[in-house]
């Protein structure tokens, strides 16, 4: 073993369980990792923080106060979580084709996995070049451990809609994924006694892996509805059941669970909720999330949306993604910095669809 | 041989490196602090600015072609006002050098911009859009006429003693025509090209697949056509010419120094790679060191016709 890795392991020993990891603990206080982060995999290659500026970047990371779960940053004119990104060349290790147009890639990224917040995001490549040109968002799904709980990487859910998704379908063990994150706001991880209810439509259920275990740390009471068209888009189920979630399944051609859409357990439940505070989060297509939203304000109750607006850059730069919100005289702010996640109350709907 | 002397001086401005991140791709830079240390950039210039602040065109902004990608993103911004308060003490703070591109409806707006401008502290110079393919009013309409740009490069000029850098559009018949107009109006340089003016639609649905029905398209698809535009502009005016269009690489930025760049601006690719900076200076580097040579500067205009003929000849 070679000493880099042996310091990636130290690192490791020395990180926090999930309960202090998920929001207690400042995860941007952490030192970057060096460059031969991904230990014992094409070392010169692993990450490409520009030269000449990582012992500055490390000065500013020590002076962060170590308890402030977000900080300002002056001039943005917004907070972004603690955990600033890195880009990555990482290796696949896994791919499970779950069906014919699911999947999931396992990506040996632990320096951004250990990072990752609930419901922050990756931009993703191939390889670099011309074809496709742009990267493509996708939420961080699990994050990934070894035998002995460090963390090893992060995997992302995926479905064929275009050629990319197909691309990363067609990926194999051993090739290369260009990836930068973590990025984005994460979602608000409740604390007992508010109950979480999540609510996921298909490749939608991708941010709540890692807000179950986060919530799950907490003690929190959760809940997944899980709706799909057919019960071949539902997934992972065990992992929740697992996690102690209680799960209700819905598919749109009753071949899993109830008949029907999501929304028709979800708003029986919301209407039996009784008076303990709740939490709805919610990720999917944005009928559903719309939908959603309006069945938890009219419980009165907040809800949490993760929207997928086309993006560019991911970092803030391009102002692709944007997303009109009602607070400030209706007006547009970027799903990459101050998303992913939106309060559901915030977000124009008119606007979206 | 040392190393060799990256730095480029454009208008009295001395930029330790030739490579600038482009107006419309970086954001007001800040956004990018956490990846890209903005002092080793040669400068950054910022998002245009208007005098207010302004919304922008409504989703979808940006589709991607191919090797390419259109957006009509519609100058959402804060106003210059607000950059001058809130974007630009940060920067002075991490010694970028500033180059704030500026939009305006009207010739006032943007000598308004102009004097406000001058009188902030941590601005290098100032980049007058007169290309944005994307807004109705001003822009790309002062750009396509000789008039226009006299009249907008001439305000700002009486306006400000802050080097001017007019940035051009390509959706003309004679871009060298309007660089020598920007030049004779007083522009201390000119950048160019900025987006070529284009539009794709979803056929299944037939509808246009920007809101704005089109865009301007950007990426390593306009790269030829902006090397020609450089090379015919650079040898059209005395001034420098600042290169951009579909740079992916560090072939590529030697390509717009040797056709005539004296420095260059890298947009679309920043957002593919926001770490291309570092791999670029060093591709640079290299290259100078493999051709002998001290300075980048000695790159600049070097394209050799003189093998045209034989090559003819013998094909």
């Amino acid at each position: 073993m070679g000493s880099c890795e042996r310091k990636a392991r130290r690192r490791n020993r020395r990180e926090p369980t999930d309960a202090r990891w998920e929001g207690r603990v400042d995860a941007g206080n952490e030192r970057l990792p060096p460059l031969c982060d991904l230990a014992g995999t094409r070392l010169k290659s692993a990450a490409i923080v520009i030269r000449g500026v990582r012992g500055a970047q490390d000065a500013r990371e020590r002076r962060r106060p170590t308890d402030c779960r977000r900080r300002p940053v002056a001039a943005l004119g917004y907070t972004r979580p603690v955990a600033r990104p890195v880009d990555v060349d990482a290796r696949i290790a896994a791919n499970h084709r779950l069906s014919d147009a699911y999947n999931i890639l396992e990506i040996e990224a632990p320096s951004i996995a250990r990072r990752t917040r609930p419901g922050q995001f990756v931009m993703v490549k191939r390889a670099l070049g011309c074809e496709p040109l742009l990267r493509r968002p996708f939420s961080v799904f699990e994050i990934l451990r070894d035998a002995r709980g460090a963390v090893t990487g992060l995997s992302l859910l995926s479905k064929q809609v275009g050629a990319v998704t197909r691309d990363l379908f067609r990926a194999e063990p051993g090739d290369r994924l260009r990836c930068l994150g973590p990025l984005g706001s994460p979602f608000t991880v409740v604390d007992p006694p508010t109950r979480a209810w999540m609510v996921a439509g298909g490749v939608g259920l991708a941010p709540f892996a890692t807000l179950a275990e986060a919530l799950g740390a907490r003690g929190v009471d959760s809940t997944l509805f899980y709706g799909g068209r057919s019960g071949d888009d539902l997934y992972r189920v065990p992992f929740f059941e697992r996690l102690g979630v209680r799960v209700v399944l819905t598919t749109e051609d009753g071949t899993r669970g109830e008949a029907g859409r999501v929304t028709a357990p979800l708003k029986r439940a919301l209407d039996a909720a009784g008076a303990r505070p709740l939490m709805l989060y919610a990720c999917g297509p944005t009928p559903m999330l719309r939908a959603v939203a309006e069945l938890a304000a009219d419980a009165g109750r907040r809800v949490e949306v993760s929207l997928e607006p086309v993006m560019g850059c991911g970092l803030g730069g391009c102002y692709s993604c944007v997303v009109r919100v009602l607070d400030g005289g209706a007006r547009f702010v970027r799903a990459c910095l101050e998303g992913p996640v939106f309060e559901g109350s915030r977000v124009s709907w008119a606007d979206l669809t | 041989m040392g190393r060799p002397d990256l730095s480029v001086e454009i208008a009295g401005l001395r930029l330790a490196n030739p490579l600038i991140a482009a107006s419309g791709c970086f954001g007001y830079g800040v956004e990018y602090a956490d990846l890209v240390d903005l002092s080793a950039l040669g400068a950054i210039a910022v998002k245009g600015l208007f005098l207010e602040a302004r919304e922008g065109h409504a989703p979808p902004r940006i589709v991607e072609t191919p090797s390419g990608m259109l957006n009509a993103i519609g100058l959402q911004g804060v106003g210059v006002r607000a950059f001058v308060a809130d974007k630009l003490p940060d920067l002075r703070a991490r010694r970028a050098v500033v180059i704030v591109n500026i939009c305006g409806s009207t010739v006032e707006e943007y000598a308004e911009i102009a004097r406000i401008l001058s009188d902030a502290d941590g601005v290098a110079a100032i980049e007058i859009n007169i290309s944005c393919p994307n807004i109705d009013e001003g822009g790309h309409t002062f750009g396509c006429s000789l008039a226009g740009v006299q009249d907008v490069v001439g305000a700002v000029r009486k306006a400000t003693t802050l080097p001017i850098f007019p940035k051009l559009t390509p959706n003309v018949t004679d871009v060298a025509a309007i660089a020598v107009a920007a030049e004779n109006a007083g522009a201390d340089a000119v950048s160019l090209v900025n987006t070529f003016l284009a539009m794709a639609i979803d056929v299944e649905t037939r509808r246009p697949r920007l809101s704005n029905v089109v865009g301007g398209l950007s990426g390593p698809a306009i790269r030829p056509i902006a090397v020609r535009m450089v090379y015919e502009c650079s040898n059209a005016v005395r001034i420098p010419v600042i290169g951009m269009g579909g740079i992916a690489s560090a072939r590529d930025v030697l390509e717009f120094l040797i056709a005539g760049a004296s420095a260059v601006q890298v947009g679309t690719a920043n957002f593919e790679d926001p770490g291309i900076w570092p791999k670029l200076r060093d591709g640079v580097v290299d290259y100078l060191t493999r051709h002998g040579h001290a300075a980048v500067g000695e790159l600049v205009g070097t394209v050799d016709l003189s093998a045209r003929e034989t090559a003819w000849v013998s094909s």
